[in-house]
């Protein structure tokens, strides 16, 4: 029988779900406790000072453990392939609860297709309207008639992603803005724009503590906030596919980074080369699983017989 | 791995089937193509298929765990009456040609509503059987099943259904209605229902159930989530059919084995993405309106590595 890791389902409540499901979008607190944030945040500096002492920090350099700038500006880093940078960082990719959420979104067993993080302050300018009012960089990383299926009466997407903030954000810090409910709505892009400018209540901000994960799907249009205060923002990003989708974050995982993933966590890291993608649907009114789970470990997740996943179409 | 789109691409039809063809896709999940490959055609894949069959008998260990011949094996129970040969993407230059085929693939790729990669390829070569399953009124029961989901596997556009896993199945040699020809459960890929559920009923009105009567060089092209299975031959000819699976191109290959490096190496940069696929997370949209006129320019198999290259930019 397959191995895989021990992870909460449902790993929302009826409420959260609920959210994600008008919303596109949900906010969930304190994923993560103090210490851990401290220790994310502890790393992604650490990483961002290993890149910037490389000649070339860019997708065609050396890299730091796999990880490059994707956008490498005073204001603004965005580091990419951070996959395999550092052990804590490893471990928020494969958080139990975390990794749930996501699967519970795309209704089956998830592969990690991309991870990365910025570390952003104001900014010297910022794109404003004609009616003076901020415009943004708003973007979807999978289409509705293809990305999104419904099951049970709940949507589900294919391609999702978590981000957790580990600076507060306040409505004056970046957080990120999306297009509330654009995951339905399968029009062009410019258009739903338009009507999210004219009315802005249909923008929603992330604005949260520290250690909160904002938990969306591609559908979903979204981008970067703007950055009024003097704060620094430090958000950690992983990126969630079906199991039979590639691993596409500008480069391929180390040979010595592979031969350390356990095997509970083989899916996760290199999907499967098969057209089963484990599905599993909650209901919306199943209580959540509220086992607790911590960052721990990335190589010593509890393994869990694969009784659930990995089989059916 | 190229950082962007594939800059070349190679020349095929678009769409590749009538508007009848693919209403008739839309209404039963099938479509049959009869003349998609030529008498020639024809004869020049069962010879290529029956010696790769010879040759993986010859060898001590036929099977997947075996040393394989060219990468191809014998999967399934390899009895008397039954080949099922896989993995042969590579095993003969003819078989390659048929999975790049330009109007097959442009066929599959209008299906899936974009750009298609090869996740699998097997041939079969069957007789009558011994014995067949049949229920308590002694009809034949089949092994009908399908490989995606319709809630996961399939998708709207332009009023059109489609399908993220499709096969072009193409016999080469005449089937009637006693020669084994593919059952399936008409109009099945579009209900969400547990298959069970949907066997039952078809074995309840067997008007349900459509079997592939065709002239040998027929192509059945069907989407992945349509319930599907093998036929009864219960006459004395032999059936030989060979199956190319394509997926969205975000997909894996999935048929138990990789291409191997000499291989990779004689794939020329328009059939890139054809064989490897795109690690990105755009699937390489197309789609048609039903009212579009089919792409008439005529497509012979050809020679595999000698496709009409043109920049992804100037296809028509």
């Amino acid at each position: 029988m397959a191995e895989t890791f021990d992870r909460p389902y449902p790993a929302l409540t009826p409420a959260q779900r609920l959210h994600f499901e008008v919303h596109g979008y949900v906010v969930v607190e304190n994923t993560l406790s103090p210490e851990e944030v401290k220790a994310l945040k502890d790393a992604l500096y650490a990483l961002r000072e290993g890149i910037n002492a490389l000649d070339d920090r860019s997708a065609g350099g050396p890299r730091c453990r796999g990880a490059y700038h994707l956008t490498d500006q005073p204001h603004h880093t965005f580091m990419a392939s951070i996959i395999e940078s550092d052990p804590t960082v490893t471990a928020y990719a494969t958080h139990p609860r975390l990794v749930s959420m996501s699967e519970e979104i795309m209704g089956g067993e998830a592969r990690i297709v991309e991870m990365n993080a910025h570390i952003n302050s104001r900014p010297p300018r910022w794109d404003l309207g004609p009616d003076g009012q901020p415009r943004y960089g708003f973007h979807r990383g999978a289409d509705i008639p293809y990305g999104a299926h419904t099951q049970d009466g709940l949507y589900h997407c294919s391609f999702v992603k978590t981000l957790t903030n580990l600076t507060d954000l306040g409505p004056d810090d970046g957080g990120t803005v999306v297009v509330a409910g654009s995951h339905k709505v399968d029009v062009p892009q410019q258009q739903i724009l338009d009507a999210a400018y004219a009315d802005r209540s249909l923008i929603h901000q992330v604005v949260a503590p520290a250690g909160s994960t904002l938990l969306f799907c591609e559908t979903l249009l979204h981008a970067t906030g703007w950055i009024r205060s003097d704060s620094e923002r430090v958000i950690i990003i992983t990126g969630y596919g079906s199991t039979m989708f590639p691993y596409w974050d500008g480069g391929t995982l180390s040979e010595a980074f592979c031969e350390s993933i356990p095997p509970q966590l083989h899916a996760l890291f290199h999907g499967r080369a098969h057209w089963t993608r484990g599905p599993r649907y909650r209901r919306l009114s199943e209580p959540r699983d509220d086992r607790p789970f911590a960052l721990g470990r990335w190589d010593a997740r509890p393994v869990k017989a694969d009784v659930s996943q990995g089989a059916g179409v | 791995m190229p950082a962007t789109h594939p800059e070349w691409t190679f020349d095929r039809p678009f769409p590749a089937l009538t508007a009848a063809q693919r209403y008739h896709f839309d209404l039963y999940g099938y479509v049959i193509i009869e003349n998609t490959l030529s008498a020639d055609e024809v004869a020049a894949c069962k010879q290529a298929l029956y010696e790769l069959r010879d040759a993986l008998r010859k060898l001590d260990d036929p099977g997947h765990d075996g040393p394989r011949y060219h990468n191809a094996y014998l999967g399934g129970a390899a009895d008397g009456h039954h080949s099922y040969l896989s993995h042969i993407l590579e095993a003969h230059p003819t078989v390659t040609a048929y999975a790049t085929h330009p109007r097959l693939v442009g066929m599959a790729e209008e299906i899936i509503g974009g750009d298609a990669r090869i996740v699998e390829m097997n041939a079969q070569i069957n007789r009558k059987a011994p014995t067949w399953p049949a229920d308590e009124q002694g009809r034949p029961t089949y092994g009908l099943h399908r490989g995606a989901a319709p809630h996961s596997g399939m998708h709207m556009r332009h009023g059109l259904v489609h399908c993220n896993f499709v096969k072009t199945l193409t016999n080469l040699t005449d089937l009637g209605p006693d020669d084994g020809g593919t059952v399936v459960v008409a109009g099945s890929h579009k209900i969400d229902l547990p298959a069970e559920e949907l066997i039952a009923a078809a074995y309840e009105d067997r008007s349900l159930l459509h079997q592939v009567v065709a002239p040998a060089g027929s192509t059945l092209l069907f989407a992945e989530t349509l319930l599907h299975a093998t036929g009864q031959i219960r006459s004395d000819k032999e059936r030989v059919i060979l199956i190319c699976g394509y997926g969205t191109r975000l997909f894996p290959y999935w048929d138990h084995g990789q291409l191997s490096e000499a291989f990779v190496e004689s794939i020329p940069p328009q059939l890139y993405t054809l064989f490897h696929g795109w690690p990105n997370w755009v699937p390489g949209h197309r789609y048609r309106q039903l009212g579009d006129a089919v792409d008439e320019r005529p497509f012979a198999m050809g020679r595999w590595d000698d496709r009409v290259a043109v920049k992804s930019s100037d296809r028509p």
